[in-house]
């Protein structure tokens, strides 16, 4: 059997095996990803995002159950950021799913930021793809949770879920800032604590100011005491049906598509013009020019573009 | 291009005590590792999952309630029926050095006795992993 095969047919080993290469950049992987590609687009994609402590991975781990009741097959990919000093990463989302560990229809896989910024790692993308080909109903995608430019995980997921709770601290200007447009529905967790309520009334205050159009739903949920995670599944279950409208499917697709083409593009352009600063005649005498004030800098990016390599 | 290392630092069993454990993810991300922590009270299958599941170049298990006997070579076994026969086995805690033979025949890679420095078993896994 091909690579392909093996994680069509849901092969653990196979498909941690080749996401770990795609993480690790290995080249060869992305002739198995251009194979999988037309099996993927189909699975239902909800982001979680919100501040550190909110209680993503909780709910995660709640939500796996929802699912697993109904038999569907679930992918988690779980973010957390690299440390900046020493290159390495705790992934810490997993020890709230322990419960699902022992479940071969449940695939959970951490991966660390590796410098990118926008809330997911460079590959979850493609993790995204190969949990579709290998039969995920449902991807959850958690994302890091440090900003408030966490908005890759819109692009690429059908829904998402903006998590807050009482006690983060500043948490509601947080949301604020910068994550409100970008939620489908928004959680409240940790209601078995005081502040709850104000925080949700404080979030329906911003987000009737912010958001022209439909107001998004606030579910409020306690994820210890399980309470309030029927009404958030329903709320979930009510915005996948969307998805039957092709016209909702398809704005989805583009969006999603677009994201992964023009992040993919960047990365190479990116790629390509370090290591042209670093091998290329042509631009390291722009670079002598601008030192010495023969060019201005502006002059040399009108250069460089006209002398990147688009291969 | 360069792999960056993985690792699964586990707790297997009833034992209750995870400063260590805790201790060890930290200096292993702070020597560039990427760890993934399991959390307290996971059986050998459990680990072996999440250790496939996160390709992870090697698999720390800690243990202080004195059943490594038992636990650790049932890890080691269900990793490898599962055919991730590369995923290195190492094992600390209360372990009594008289032990250390049986573990080692047992698909355990290495044994660091109480008292072992970080440093030295940070060193072990950057050259063994
Ligand atoms: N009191 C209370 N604590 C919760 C609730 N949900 C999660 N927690 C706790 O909040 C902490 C952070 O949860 P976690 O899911 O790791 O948050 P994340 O960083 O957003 O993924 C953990 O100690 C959880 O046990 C809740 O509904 N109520
Ligand atoms: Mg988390």
């Amino acid at each position: 059997m091909s690579i392909a095969d093996k994680i069509k047919s849901g092969d653990i080993l196979t498909m941690s095996r080749l996401i770990r290469d795609i993480d690790d950049g290995m080249p060869e992987a992305e002739i198995t990803l251009q194979k999988l590609f037309k099996h993927s687009g189909d699975s239902k994609i909800l982001g979680i995002t919100g501040l550190p402590g909110a209680g993503k991975s909780t709910l995660t781990s709640l939500l796996i159950s929802y699912y697993r009741k109904q038999n569907k097959r679930v992918g988690v990919v779980a973010v957390d950021p690299t440390s900046p000093f020493s290159g390495g990463a705790i992934l810490g989302d997993r020890i709230r799913m322990q419960e699902h560990n022992a479940d071969s229809d449940v695939f959970i896989k951490s991966v660390a930021t590796r410098g990118s910024f926008g809330g997911l790692s460079k590959s979850v993308v493609d993790i995204v793809r190969i949990m579709e080909a290998a039969g995920k109903d449902i991807i959850i995608i958690e994302t890091v949770g440090v900003g408030q430019d966490e908005i890759d995980v819109v692009r690429l997921a059908g829904q998402v879920l903006v998590v807050t709770a009482p006690g983060l601290g500043d948490d509601i200007q947080a949301i604020k800032a910068g994550i409100l447009e970008i939620a489908d529905i928004f959680v409240v967790n940790k209601c078995d604590l005081v502040g709850a309520e104000k925080a949700a009334s404080e979030l329906k205050d911003a987000a009737e100011d912010n958001i022209t159009g439909d107001l998004k739903p606030i579910v409020m949920t306690d994820s210890i005491h399980i309470k309030g995670i029927d009404e958030l599944t329903e709320s979930i279950d009510i915005g996948f049906d969307k998805f039957n409208n092709d016209n909702i499917k398809n704005e989805y697709l583009d969006r999603r598509y677009r994201y992964e083409i023009e992040y993919k593009v960047r990365d190479k352009l990116t790629e390509t013009i370090r290591e042209s600063f670093e091998n290329d005649p042509v631009f390291k005498d722009i670079l002598k020019a601008v030192r010495d004030k023969k060019m201005d800098p502006y002059t040399a990016v009108t250069k460089i573009m006209k002398n990147v390599k688009l291969t | 291009m360069k792999r960056k290392k993985r690792i699964l630092v586990g707790k297997v069993g009833l034992d209750g005590h995870d400063r260590g454990a805790k201790i060890l993810a930290r200096a292993f991300r702070d020597a560039g590792f990427e760890v993934v922590y399991s959390g307290l009270h996971q059986t050998p299958e459990m680990i072996a999952n999440m250790a496939i599941q996160e390709a992870v170049d090697g698999v720390g298990l800690s243990l202080l309630s004195g059943a490594h006997n038992h636990l650790f070579p049932e890890v080691a076994r269900l990793i490898k029926e599962k055919g991730a026969d590369n995923i290195v086995i190492f094992g600390g805690g209360t372990i009594p050095d008289k032990d250390v033979a049986f573990l080692k025949e047992s698909g355990i890679s290495e044994i660091f006795l109480p008292g072992t420095s970080l440093d030295i078993i940070i060193n072990w896994a950057d050259n063994n992993l």
